[in-house]
């Protein structure tokens, strides 16, 4: 299937395996985002799953989602999670689970019936004191070779007022994708799984 | 294309030894342009200054291995910039203010 999905934001279309980062300033633009992009899912019938960074925005994503998309919404498809279950579960981020998260999830879907999913990730959890948040670069790149087994279309969100330039440099290295100000930015140099692990054994 | 890197005896070698242009070190410093071309793209979308300079700051780190002292302004204001205090370079201020407005090159000496 070489064909793309609309992502719902600003008239751009994915191709099925896209990983694409998502640059934003505070939470209304957070919002709309994910609103848009969950939206279109829900319209074509996705599976979606995301992991927001507090209760409070998983509650208003979810009413957001259900207004806005009462024709193509079935109960049970979208799943909204929050990083004390997913990305930190155990106190701490293990990419590996949380990669496995993410496999389970679209393999469940798959079972359940949907042909595709859309997956999104608000990364604000990042900026937790916990173990294992220095890993965050290496999941990224890792991820790329989850995307790249099934159809699925994966947003990652930044938000600009809490991530330094450095971070910004590092996650667009790792990102074949960027959306920023409503242009997709191709990045072909993206550093994939296996040199980004032959980098850091340097 | 080749790829040597040049810099006048003046210029400190924060950036540490020469590196071999080899095709994955090519490959890493085009992702870095790109990275450098989303940078340069949220700049535009910033609504003020300090936004911008923050960006800039932060991102320094991000692409190799130096450190941001202060910001030089076409007006000839020097400010200083973020990271533990320290002194000024000698004659920086001076140098940076001598590139024209679209930039240049400016030299340091190393200290």
């Amino acid at each position: 299937m070489t064909q793309t999905v609309p992502s719902g934001i600003d008239e751009i279309g994915l191709l099925p395996g896209s990983h694409v980062c998502a640059f934003y300033r505070g939470d209304h633009d957070r919002d709309r985002l994910l609103h848009r992009y969950l939206s279109a899912g829900l319209v074509a019938g996705d599976k979606c799953i995301c992991v927001v960074d507090s209760a409070f925005t998983a509650k208003r994503l979810q009413s957001l989602t259900r207004a806005s998309s009462e024709a193509g919404y079935s109960t049970g498809q979208l799943d909204i999670h929050l990083p004390e279950s997913t990305y930190l579960a155990g106190g701490e981020f293990t990419a590996s689970d949380m990669l496995t998260f993410w496999t389970e999830g679209m393999i469940k879907a798959q079972h359940e019936g949907y042909s595709f999913c859309r997956l999104a990730g608000e990364m604000t959890w990042a900026l937790r004191d916990a173990p294992g948040v220095e890993n965050l670069v290496g999941y990224e790149s890792e991820l790329n070779r989850v995307t790249s087994s099934y159809p699925v279309v994966v947003l990652c969100l930044y938000d600009l007022d809490l991530f330094s330039g450095e971070v910004v440099i590092n996650i667009v290295k790792t990102h074949p994708q960027v959306l920023v100000q409503g242009i997709l930015v191709e990045n072909p140099y993206s550093v994939g799984p296996d040199e980004f692990l032959r980098s850091s054994r340097i | 294309m080749t790829a040597e890197p040049t810099a006048p005896d003046n210029v400190a070698a924060l950036a540490g030894p020469p590196v071999a242009a080899t095709d994955e070190n090519l490959r890493e410093r085009l992702g870095e342009f790109r990275a450098l071309l989303v940078i340069s793209l949220l700049m535009t979308e910033s609504v003020s200054e300090d936004q911008i300079l923050d960006l800039a700051a932060s991102s320094a780190p991000g692409l190799g291995r130096w450190r941001i002292d202060g910001y030089s302004f076409t007006d000839g204001q020097w400010r200083p910039g973020t990271g533990p205090a320290s002194p000024l370079p000698g004659g920086l201020a001076g140098q940076g203010a001598s590139p024209s407005r679209c930039g240049g090159r400016a030299g340091c000496s190393a200290t």
